[in-house]
């Protein structure tokens, strides 16, 4: 009740593009925070869940990863790619915190099913089409969302030793593809 | 496919909007919050207008008054006998202050609400408490004493506010306020004229008798527990 | 807890020789009650007693067939409740957010933190103050802390609203608003408002208009 400004919102989504709001939400602008999450915030949480079977705990990554965006909006340069995949790096960060801060053995209600492949044509796809399923969770994690290697162990519950050896046993693969 | 996401999603979007908004906790309430007090009751303390800055101002004064009370042929001890006389009647009158419906304008608020007033009044008070502690240890470092006189304000500031809360819990905070003043100054000024002695009062006699009226005080507060769960102030 | 059924039987509070409220019989239902009375017809210490703040001091206050003279009903009522006052409620030195949010301690609102300010914000923003979230409430306007009080009292759901003269010091725009989250909620709420203003009353709808004289119902419709 009482707020006016609730329909202005939806004539300013239709003219940003993703940078410019942020660069408005790093002008200290409420509304474009609102524009950037009902763009964005429903594919990050299914993505999340593709990495964690604790609702709980992707709610609260959601939330952080937006909260950071609102103070770090302004760092955000064209050179971090594109919105999207910035975004998804700061929630998988936030996931990992999370994890982090629950260190208990992690019950799984159910196994999050893998995330697919990126579309076909894609320099991604190209990447990991060529490898064993086993390994495209740690390349992802690592190569392509920027991860060190004890962030995506934390991420997949798994040593850090085992995510070196994947990443080991997938370099070859790797050049061997992409030559 | 993930069940309850439009409302998750809604919910969170309400969380992210509520911590950017908010304004930042204040520096009392972050050191509360670094040695792991409630953040519930960090927010009672520090987001809750207890402190009121009259009643700084008076205890201020009253404190500097007493370090600086008369004249060149009062000895060090008599000087400082005046500050301990007064220094108990800061938690007492900022207690008074602090809870109540002529103190609060969210009183009302607080007697409807689920938190229990027991609760709410100890986080206040411990509030006043500390922070007349904090006054007048300035004070006494201003003032000059000698050995344990020190700390004799102490128990009698424990004694005359946690007597406060007691009786305030039966006779209205406000009464049980005045009350203690009165019998605390009346006592002082008779033991002091009896023994010729302004630190008589807050001899080895005097401070057990405040640590018995500070323990009586407590086990009248904890046996009537149930009560006070429903006081509200009157 | 689906909205209860306050009941009052026999119910009087003297001030002195003069009758403050005297009620013989009274049932509120879920919906809107509005209290419709002059100033000192005693619509506030009504509100008062079904709010919890005073006890009735001769008869029985009822909620869902319990009686309110049990602690823990009344504990109860108050977990469901939201209560505006008569007069302000909100302190100067104390900032907007932080006003709301500490009433939402006080009520118990969410078992965590990030959940209840999600609450105090959602008010907040629901009384068009967003904007002045981080000011404080001694640099607001009349009306504006007026809005304050009622963002603490409507913060979070409640199945039992009392407010009264939540339209003092309102706009018309607000008014208006104010009485759509009213009809809104009055579906799954108990209800009652206090108000002299019989035009904005009209507007809430209400299944029952309580019309007080002197202590005492002149009349129901």
């Amino acid at each position: 009740m009482m707020d006016p400004e609730a329909d202005t919102l939806v004539r300013v989504d239709l003219e940003l593009s993703d940078p410019a709001v942020v660069a408005a939400i790093a002008a200290g602008d409420r509304n474009a925070l609102e524009i950037l999450y009902a763009r964005h915030a429903r594919m990050l949480m299914v993505r999340l869940h593709r990495k964690c079977g604790d609702p709980d705990l992707i709610d609260t990554a959601l939330q952080d990863t937006f909260i950071a965006v609102w103070r770090s909006a302004s760092t955000y340069r064209d050179t971090n790619g594109e919105v999207p995949a910035w975004l998804w790096t700061i929630a998988l960060r936030k996931l990992i915190d999370q994890l982090r801060r629950r260190p208990a053995p992690r019950p799984m209600a159910r196994l999050p099913e893998p995330e697919p492949l990126p579309p076909p044509g894609t320099p991604a796809h190209d990447l990991l089409g060529g490898l064993p399923a086993d390994l495209h969770d740690v390349v992802r994690a690592v190569y392509l969302d920027g991860l060190t290697t004890s962030e995506a162990a934390v991420l997949f519950g798994i040593p850090q030793g085992t995510v070196k050896s994947r990443l080991a046993r997938a370099r070859p693969l790797l050049r061997k593809d992409l030559r | 496919m993930i069940p309850d996401l439009d409302t998750r999603l809604a919910h969170n979007l309400d969380v992210v909007m509520a911590e950017i908004s908010a304004p930042r906790r204040g520096r009392l309430e972050r050191a509360l919050l670094r040695v792991h007090v409630p953040e519930s009751t960090a927010r009672l303390v520090s987001a809750t207008p207890t402190l009121r800055v009259a009643w700084f101002v008076s205890v201020a004064l009253v404190l500097a008054f007493a370090a600086s009370a008369g004249d060149a042929s009062w000895t060090d001890a008599s000087r400082f006998a005046v500050l301990l006389t007064l220094a108990p009647l800061a938690p007492v009158v900022g207690v008074a202050l602090s809870y109540g419906p002529h103190a609060d304008r969210t009183h009302e608020i607080a007697v409807a609400a689920p938190l229990s007033g027991l609760r709410l009044v100890l986080v206040r008070s411990i509030t006043v408490l500390t922070a007349s502690a904090a006054l007048t240890t300035i004070g006494v470092l201003l003032a000059p004493s000698s050995g344990w006189l020190r700390v004799a304000w102490l128990l009698p500031s424990l004694a005359t506010a946690s007597a406060t809360l007691a009786l305030g819990s039966r006779f209205g905070i406000r009464a049980a306020a005045f009350g203690v003043a009165t019998v605390w100054l009346t006592l002082v000024v008779l033991v002091a004229q009896i023994a010729d002695d302004g630190a008589a009062p807050f001899g080895a006699g005097g401070q057990l008798a405040a640590f018995a009226v500070t323990c009586a005080s407590a086990a009248a507060l904890a046996m009537g527990r149930r009560r006070l769960e429903r006081w509200d102030g009157r | 807890m689906t909205a209860p059924t306050v009941h009052l039987e026999g119910v009087s509070l003297r001030l002195g020789a003069r009758f403050v409220l005297d009620i013989p019989s009274l049932t509120i239902g879920p919906g809107i009650t509005v209290v419709h009375g002059a100033n000192g017809s005693g619509k506030s210490t009504l509100l008062r007693l079904l709010a919890t703040v005073t006890p009735p001091a001769q008869g029985r206050l009822t909620v869902s067939g319990r009686s309110i003279d049990d602690p823990s009903t009344q504990l109860t009522v108050r977990r469901i409740l939201g209560y505006l006052p008569q007069g302000d409620t909100v302190p100067t030195r104390v900032r907007v957010f932080d006003h709301v949010d500490v009433v939402a301690v006080m009520r118990e609102l969410a078992p965590t933190a990030r959940e209840r300010r999600a609450m105090v914000y959602r008010a907040i923003a629901g009384v068009g103050l967003a904007d002045l979230a981080g000011e404080r409430c001694g640099n607001l306007s009349g009306g504006q802390r007026r809005r304050v009080a009622l963002a603490a009292a409507l913060a979070g759901p409640s199945a039992l609203l009392v407010l009264d003269e939540p339209d003092v010091s309102l706009d018309d725009a607000q008014l208006a608003s104010l009485a759509a989250e009213l009809t809104e909620r009055s579906r799954t709420t108990t209800i009652v408002v206090a108000t002299h203003h019989a035009l904005w009353a009209a507007d809430l709808h209400p299944r029952q208009m309580v019309h007080l004289y002197q202590g005492r119902i002149a009349s129901t419709d």
